[in-house]
């Protein structure tokens, strides 16, 4: 009848794990982390935390994961709650794959553990950059722009700008 | 001096409106008169987050710069719905809305006509001067057409509003060097949608190394503004909510004069 060990203690070490945000519109993984050698991952909007997910609806320090009593556990931390298929949880053990929500309004978040899931990791993982994939085509924007500044009307547009700016200047 | 802002996009459902909107009612809440021009009146326009009643208008900017009515009739006093109760006894803050018609048509036929930016200019000073305004914003049409260009003219202030998206992307690039080409003297970057997971940072970083130009804040996607569907002013609805922090920000670089180029 032992008591299970003080939360975060190392009973056996705890093995590594996988945290996945999820996209609102489509379910794919947006930003990856894989956490090995704690005991204690805090999630939550504040820097520092070693789950920082930049979104309004997550508070500052809104859960924890927490490896004790030989499996991770999903802790509850801010006001605005997890949910799990939609039910409102304080505390939760995690035996797999487990996906939540930060707060009602919040990001979609997805358990593993690391290791049980490296085969399909591959294939789901993209990792945050997508911004990356944005890119401006310089000889399209100075096509597009000559069309524009080539016409009388701009030229016309730009001396009477000139103008205007000189006067305002002078009289602001 | 008053200052005159215009606020542009791309494309459409950016959330230009939105923000137009809020920035209006947070810098005239910091004590000063504002209005706003409205000129995206087709789209869910600023008259329904201020819950200005259609019917209700009766004139529009073009009326006023035309010579066919007064300030008065052409103005709406949203003070009431978009601040709450002010003091009677004292002039600030106010806040007007003003519909405009100017649509691509009309400004075809006014360039053509020789209606000038000159012209367009002298009536927005009039406009300033009677309704003695601090802050001026300009909600411009979507895309590059000649009444963005001749917003920009006339503007102290640029603010473009760009998803992190590719079309978005490409387009404001556009915008951006005809800015510069105008000589606008302040221009700046929101980022609006921002996805959760973004590193915002990073993002703010790499768009203003892209254009040049800085980025007055990363507005995240927001599900309680979803939620809103332009119901009405989220500032007002969340005053400490982080998104409206930002917000704050961006209105504060508003309230700052305008660079003046050295002569
Ligand atoms: N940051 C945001 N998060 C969520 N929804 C937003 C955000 N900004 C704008 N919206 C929503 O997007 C829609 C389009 O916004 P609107 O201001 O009308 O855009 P625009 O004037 O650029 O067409 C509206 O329903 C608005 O509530
Ligand atoms: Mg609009």
């Amino acid at each position: 009848m032992g008591n299970p060990p003080p939360s975060g203690t190392t009973a056996n070490t705890a093995r590594g794990v996988v945290v996945q945000l999820l996209s609102p519109t489509n379910g794919m993984v947006l930003k990856t982390w894989k956490i090995a050698g704690k005991n204690k991952i805090s999630i939550g909007r504040e820097t520092g935390c070693d789950i920082e997910v930049l979104d309004p609806f997550v508070s500052r320090k809104h859960a924890e994961l927490v490896h004790n009593d030989g499996k991770w556990w999903l802790v509850s931390q801010g006001r605005n709650g997890i949910l799990v298929h939609n039910l409102r949880v304080e505390e939760i053990p995690l035996h797999g794959e487990v996906t939540f929500r930060l707060g009602s309004a919040g990001p979609e978040m997805r358990f593993l553990l690391e290791g049980a899931t490296e085969s399909n990791m591959a294939t789901l993982c993209v990792d945050t950059a997508p911004i990356t994939i944005f890119m401006v085509d310089e000889a399209k924007v100075q096509n597009e722009v000559g069309a524009i500044t080539a016409r009388e009307e701009f030229r016309r547009l730009q001396e009477h700008v000139r103008e205007l700016r000189r006067k305002r200047q002078s009289c602001g | 001096m008053s200052k005159i802002i215009s606020t542009h996009s791309f494309r459409g459902g950016t959330g230009k409106s939105n923000l137009t909107a809020n920035l209006a009612v947070l810098v005239a809440r910091a004590g000063y008169r504002v209005a706003v021009i409205d000129t995206d009146i087709q789209s869910p326009g600023i008259h329904v987050l201020f819950r200005l009643d259609p019917s209700s208008i009766k004139h529009s900017l073009n009326d006023f710069l035309w010579g066919r009515c007064s300030i008065q009739a052409a103005s709406y006093d949203v003070t009431a719905s978009a601040i709450g109760q002010v003091d009677e006894s004292t002039d600030r803050p106010r806040l007007f809305l003003i519909p405009s018609s100017i649509n691509a048509g009309e400004l075809a036929r006014i360039l053509r006509e020789g209606y000038d930016v000159s012209r367009l200019n002298d009536g927005l000073q009039d406009l300033l001067s009677q309704l003695r305004l601090d802050f001026l914003f300009i909600d411009t049409h979507p895309g590059v057409n000649e009444e963005t260009l001749l917003s920009i003219a006339v503007s102290d202030s640029l603010v473009l509003i760009v998803r992190p998206d590719q079309q978005d992307f490409q387009g404001t690039a556009v915008a951006v060097e005809l800015a510069r080409k105008l000589e606008v003297p302040e221009m700046f970057l929101v980022v609006n949608k921002a996805l959760a997971g973004t590193d915002f940072s990073v993002l703010k970083d790499f768009v203003e190394s892209m254009y040049r130009v800085d980025v007055a804040a990363v507005l995240p996607l927001n599900n309680e503004m979803v939620e809103m569907a332009s119901g009405g002013i989220f500032s007002n609805r969340y005053p400490e909510h982080p998104f409206t922090r930002e917000l704050k920000r961006v209105a504060e670089r508003i309230l700052k004069p305008v660079p003046q180029p050295i002569a």
